[in-house]
């Protein structure tokens, strides 16, 4: 069953960094999945890093802003809105549109410095997380229609991202404390979603940033073992920068003897692939770090199909 | 309660005093990442460690937050911690303060239009699964606009090796 042509799932891609530079299987998977559900992807020449909303934004906010509006009004001179696959990238995005539609003498400021590349934002775009568009503009319940094969025996804790949902006036869609709709959206592919209590709790990556390895760990230990005492078999990720933390961290936790439990590792965009038909294999699972279970999963993936 | 000092405290008055003050009631520790961090718990929170800190903007863990902006949400105070740490980290990366990992990736940024460096695996990669090599294209007016806002110039204050 296809979603119907509709001009509204037509979308500039935004790729950011971290998918094209480390994961660029993830891109693939967008590019491959994507027009499946009638989401039609448009690359423009001249994205640049958003920037990200952590390092550079403190660097220098006005920098952040500017750059994050020179993407901006790159998706709007072809009047497209942005579909992106990185909730960071989401954020800055996003915030720098709400506050120069907020500030208009920000907005003034900022385009005086576009206007010397030849550039200009005239009003906000509209940018959403491909998690946002899924769950917005086909829903849980054509998701649920349109996927080929179930993973009704998976049972899967989802972790949501710093910046997946907040902050909630600018990002608008889920509870960044509870992260309900994206769960919706892991149902409909079939999944048993497993809740958990330390939900709110970051995955740890920006203390490896910092060079903060045990506490960083900490952060991972304390996330997996819990949701693994409420019974989850692998957990699921939106954001490639928490794939990247639970995949690395686990593996490390573990030679660490910090502890002796190990959860797959799943972004979104695998089980997508999972749900549509595609093995293991195909959706790069051998790449996976954590991949031990790999007979679990393989058997959780064709009991009762 | 305390009050913080650091320079950039005058261009937080638009938001109101308040913003300013903290009594360590923990909330927000329930949240924060750095509360990870060996020696922070329940009864000392990053926060407060940073409000109360004599020097704030070279506070060991000021850019290990990430930004989620979740002690915003849970204040009871309606402090917002995040408003005054970016300002901080602003202060911090001006005057050189900054680790040197955070002028790397900037000068990452200003180089190549990406935060991650592209490798060889990358292209590999990238061509086993017929997806194109990534071009900055528009790198020229990315460095452009870092010359306009003196970002590039505040590049060359750091300090310290990596």
């Amino acid at each position: 069953m296809m979603v119907k042509k509709d001009k509204k799932l037509r979308f500039a891609l935004f790729l950011g960094c971290l998918i094209p530079a480390r994961f660029p299987r993830f891109e693939y998977l967008a590019r491959r999945l994507f027009p499946e559900f009638g989401i039609e992807l448009v690359d423009l020449e001249g994205f640049s890093c958003c920037p990200d909303p952590v390092r550079f934004r403190g660097a220098d906010q006005f920098t952040w802003l500017t750059l994050a509006a020179r993407n901006l009004a790159i998706a709007a001179e072809e009047n497209l809105s942005i579909l992106t696959l990185c909730p960071a990238c989401t954020m800055t995005l996003a915030t720098a549109s709400l506050e120069l539609q907020k500030n208009p003498e920000l907005l003034v400021k900022v385009n005086e410095t576009l206007k010397d590349v030849g550039r200009k934002l005239e009003g906000p775009v509209s940018v959403r997380h491909f998690l946002k568009v899924f769950y917005e503009d086909i829903g849980p319940e054509r998701l649920r229609k349109m996927i080929k094969k179930p993973l009704s025996n998976l049972r899967i804790s989802y972790h949501s991202g710093c910046h997946e949902n907040n902050p909630p006036e600018i990002m608008r869609f889920d509870n960044p404390f509870n992260p309900k709709k994206t769960e919706e959206l892991l149902g409909a592919l079939g999944v048993q979603v497993v809740d958990y209590g330390e939900k709110s709790q970051c995955c740890g990556s920006p203390l490896t940033l910092d060079g903060k390895m045990d506490d960083s760990l900490h952060a991972v230990v304390r996330k997996v073992e819990d949701m693994s005492r409420f019974g989850a078999e692998a957990l699921a990720v939106g954001c490639t920068s928490c794939f990247q933390q639970f995949e690395i961290g686990q593996v490390m936790a573990v030679r660490k003897d910090l502890t002796g439990i190990q959860l797959p590792v799943f972004h979104f965009l695998e089980l997508l692939a999972l749900a549509m038909g595609w093995s293991l294999d195909e959706i790069g699972f051998r790449e996976h770090k954590v991949r031990g279970e790999r007979e679990m999963l393989e058997a959780r993936l064709t009991e009762g199909v | 309660m305390i009050t913080i000092n650091f320079k950039g405290r005058k261009n937080l008055y638009d938001y109101g005093e308040l913003r300013e003050c903290c009594f360590e009631c923990s909330v927000c520790s329930l949240h924060c990442v750095i509360q990870n961090r060996e020696g922070y718990g329940g009864r000392k929170t990053f926060v407060y460690d940073l409000f109360s800190s004599e020097a704030p903007q070279v506070h060991e863990a000021l850019w290990a937050c990430s930004g989620c902006h979740k002690c915003v949400d849970v204040c009871p105070q309606e402090v917002d911690p995040l408003k005054v740490i970016v300002s901080l980290q602003e202060q911090s990366f001006e005057e050189g303060d900054a680790p040197p990992y955070v002028y790397d990736l900037v000068e990452l940024v200003l180089e190549t239009g990406m935060a991650f460096p592209v490798t060889k695996k990358t292209l590999k990669d990238r061509e086993k699964l017929g997806l194109p090599t990534p071009e900055a294209k528009g790198i020229d007016e990315v460095r452009r606009i870092a010359r306009l806002t003196g970002l590039k110039e505040k590049l060359r204050r750091k300090k310290g090796g990596n």
